[in-house]
């Protein structure tokens, strides 16, 4: 069952219930309600329904290199919070040829609806029948849009201030299509698929993101002057969908004069919607100029699905169970979660806490130039949160 | 050193009129063919070293601000007394036979006689029916390898000190291959290419400029763990590359890891080569780190020798002919060029009078953050090589 259908089972069975457990209803409002005076994305989507005595489930793939640690410290924190969250561990071994693995996490999340994830390492020396597990999880469950918002943060240093700078990168085509072919021996071709309705759809997201959060001005990244019918058809999809939202600036930016646009003047950006690749390279780049991968989270949104992950989708290999990883960047992802089951006030007091730590330097960990340690960045939001008043488990 | 006979190659067996076995003749005559072919298909990689007599560079002042920012480069290495003769010539695409566009043909006579070119910013036309000039340039001296270094200037504050590196970017192919597709509406396809020769020349010029330029480490830049047949190719030929070179050590990086730690680090990065696209974004990403495109000096090695060193700004109309252009960009990528020729006294002193100038900050032309006009800083920079010598 996909969790569309699930949702509107729960839809037409609620009044049923309402008459019969007054118990469960109050349940629903109590979780509804704190969402609805909150701002949201999309406002007609409603979450997978939190079944079993209003519990949500969620996927959690742990990934390679510090996936794990940071995936054990999210179920830690939201232990401690009391955070009506469980957790469905689903592990990915990148090291062996199957794809079973990889296709039992698929279904777990269809299942769910919801996943938190670490990065999943592919061996680039192997041949091309591997394919890059993330990018498999990605097209399989069609989650579009990849929403990345760089922000820079009181208390951690960096060359530019004041960047807010939010970044949607079409996620399914475009380079990553895994379309290569040798015709001739020493001759490889690799495709870059551009389609129309994918280009409207993520434009869509884009502008629709960009109402819904208030920001001014979109703009576009391509390369249009080289590849004039494939970039060409994205700038043209996204003017398009710019026609109907008068109240927002469209401009467009080539994609190296924006790299060079960023590293002289970030403050200059707003909004931004581009391609797969270049999406990677500016997302990386706007991590860099915040504050390192550490800090930021990102979240894949689909029609049904969402998975959240890091923003920058590293595996972080050479600092794995060291104790030395930024959590920061996970337990923000795992915010964004929250967010998007609902659960905006366990979101916002474990987001508040999060914050308040990475203003601290002493707490620093080695990415930001301090010598804290995991353990004790995640102790200390604890601390945060418990000071803060609600109910928490005791430590 | 081995004494027996039959142990000495064929060739040296028939040049020192050593007689040969019937056999022997037929295999002492395939190893000379293919001892004569491999010497017609080597070109030398090494910099040309012209220690005497006066090297003829050819110029394309280019449109816009070209021709001003031409002549201060001009006066600059008169003032040096670098034995450097110029020799002026345009290009503006003209339709050949059989409706194919080219350059002037003087024009490639020119460099195909002098080997060695200096260019200033040339117009890209819309809508003229031709392609771009750089793009014919590229295509007529096969410039497969763009080379740019990227040097933090001390006067020319930004919020990257310290950067020290070099980009060495695939020309010719990759994703600029300009063939692309509508397979249905609405479905467009680009496709990008990827060659076993064309990766192979550039990393062996990529390890060949490491050491004539005494570079520590080359990293490869790419994106195999999604592009696993195309980047993976082109990291096949860099490792090989990199084994035929063990001086210098090789590295392969993400492009993504690569962007990340360029905006907060660009200490750690020394030179990088990458195909077409990356190199684009991640050559424009590092002008920005050490100021624009103003100050950043490039330079485009071609097959057969060939050499062109040029400004990658704008024409800048706005400004052309209005006495306020800053030659910087051209100035250094002629510095480029005169160590190409292995001049490097003569490039030294305009670089450092170069560099000097920048740092007093008294005359320094608008985009560099000063008032004064182009003839001033020129002529500042003139007087302080005169100065040197």
């Amino acid at each position: 069952m996909t969790a569309r259908s699930v949702r509107s089972l729960s839809g037409a069975l609620k009044p049923l219930f309402s008459n019969r457990c007054p118990g469960i209803t109050s349940c629903f409002l109590q979780v509804y309600g704190a969402a609805s005076c909150n701002q949201r994305q999309k406002s007609t989507y409603t979450p997978p329904p939190a079944r079993y005595g209003g519990r949500h489930t969620v996927t959690l793939i742990p990934g390679d290199g510090i996936g794990p640690e940071l995936g054990n410290h999210v179920r830690e924190l939201f232990r401690f919070c009391c955070v009506p969250v469980d957790f469905e561990v689903v592990n990915v071994d990148s090291s062996v040829a199957s794809e079973d693995d990889i296709n039992n996490a698929i279904m777990a999340i269809r299942r769910n609806g919801v996943a938190l994830k670490g990065n999943i390492e592919t061996n680039h020396n192997l041949p091309p029948s591997y394919k890059s597990r993330n990018n498999l999880l990605r097209t399989t469950l069609d989650l579009y849009a990849n929403v990345m918002h760089c922000q820079s943060l009181p208390g951690v240093r960096t060359r530019h201030r004041n960047i807010d700078i939010m970044i949607i990168r079409e996620n399914t085509e475009g380079e990553y299509s895994s379309l290569e072919h040798e015709n001739v021996p020493g001759v490889v071709e690799c495709l870059k698929i551009i389609t129309k309705t994918k280009s409207l759809r993520i434009a869509d997201y884009a502008f629709r993101t960009a109402r819904a959060k208030g920001r001014r001005r979109v703009t576009a990244v391509h390369k249009a002057n080289i590849m004039k019918l494939g970039d060409g058809l994205f700038l043209e999809c996204c003017k398009e969908v710019a026609s109907g939202y008068p109240e927002i600036t469209f401009d467009s930016m080539i994609v190296d004069n924006t790299t060079m646009q960023l590293v002289s003047r970030p403050q200059q950006f707003d909004l931004m919607v581009m391609p797969n690749l270049y999406g990677n390279v500016v997302s990386n780049v706007c991590a860099g100029l915040v504050g390192g991968p550490g800090l930021v989270p990102g979240a894949n949104y689909g029609e049904d699905y969402a998975v959240f992950e890091t923003g920058t989708r590293n595996t972080g290999k050479s600092i794995a169970n060291r104790n030395t990883a930024n959590p920061t960047a996970m337990l923000l992802a795992s915010c964004l979660l929250l967010d998007h089951l609902k659960l905006h006030a366990y979101a916002s007091m474990i987001r508040r806490a999060i914050l308040s730590t990475v203003s601290e330097t002493r707490l620093h960990t080695a990415d930001l130039g301090g010598q804290g340690s995991t353990s004790e960045v995640v102790q200390s939001i604890m601390n945060a949160v418990q000071s803060t008043g609600p109910q928490t488990l005791s430590i | 050193m081995t004494t027996n006979v039959h142990e000495m190659s064929l060739i040296y067996r028939l040049k020192w009129g050593l007689s040969l076995s019937g056999k022997d003749k037929i295999k002492a005559g395939k190893e000379l063919v293919s001892w004569v072919v491999g010497a017609l298909k080597k070109e030398p990689p090494q910099p040309r070293i012209f220690t005497r007599g006066i090297q003829t560079v050819t110029l394309i002042p280019g449109d816009g601000i070209g021709p001003e920012i031409s002549d201060a480069v001009m006066k600059i290495f008169e003032a040096a007394k670098a034995p450097i003769q110029w020799e002026e010539r345009n290009v503006t695409a003209i339709q050949g036979p059989g409706g194919k566009w080219m350059i002037p043909p003087d024009a490639k006579e020119s460099m195909d006689r002098n080997k060695i070119g200096l260019k200033g910013p040339l117009k890209t036309p819309i809508a003229a029916g031709h392609p771009s000039m750089n793009l014919l340039l590229r295509k007529t001296f096969d410039l497969y390898a763009n080379v740019r270094p990227c040097v933090s200037i001390e006067g020319y504050k930004t919020p990257y000190t310290d950067v020290n590196l070099v980009t060495i970017r695939e020309n010719t192919e990759g994703e600029y291959s300009g063939i692309e597709h509508v397979i249905v509406d609405g479905v467009v396809q680009s496709i990008k290419l990827i060659t076993e020769q064309a990766s192979q020349r550039i990393a062996e010029y990529a390890f060949e400029y490491a050491r004539n330029n005494q570079r520590a480490s080359v990293t490869a830049v790419h994106k195999a763990n999604i592009m696993r047949m195309s980047d993976g190719l082109f990291l096949r030929k860099c490792r090989e590359a990199a084994e035929k070179h063990k001086d210098v050590k090789f590295t392969e990086m993400y492009l993504d890891t690569v962007c990340l730690n360029m905006v907060q680090d660009p200490t750690q990065f020394d030179v990088l080569v990458m195909p077409n696209l990356y190199g684009d974004i991640l050559s424009d990403l590092c002008a920005g780190l050490i100021g624009g495109l103003g100050v950043t000096p490039s330079g485009n090695i071609g097959a057969n020798g060939v050499a062109i060193f040029e400004s990658v700004h704008g024409t800048a109309p706005d400004i052309a002919g209005k006495d306020m252009a800053n030659p910087t960009a051209l100035l250094l990528s002629a510095v480029m060029m005169l160590r190409h020729m292995g001049l490097h006294s003569h490039g030294n002193n305009i670089e450092t009078a170069c560099f000097d100038t920048i740092r007093d900050k008294k005359v320094l032309t608008k985009d560099l953050g000063g008032n004064s006009k182009c003839s001033e800083f020129t002529e500042a920079i003139c007087q302080r090589v005169r100065d040197m010598n």
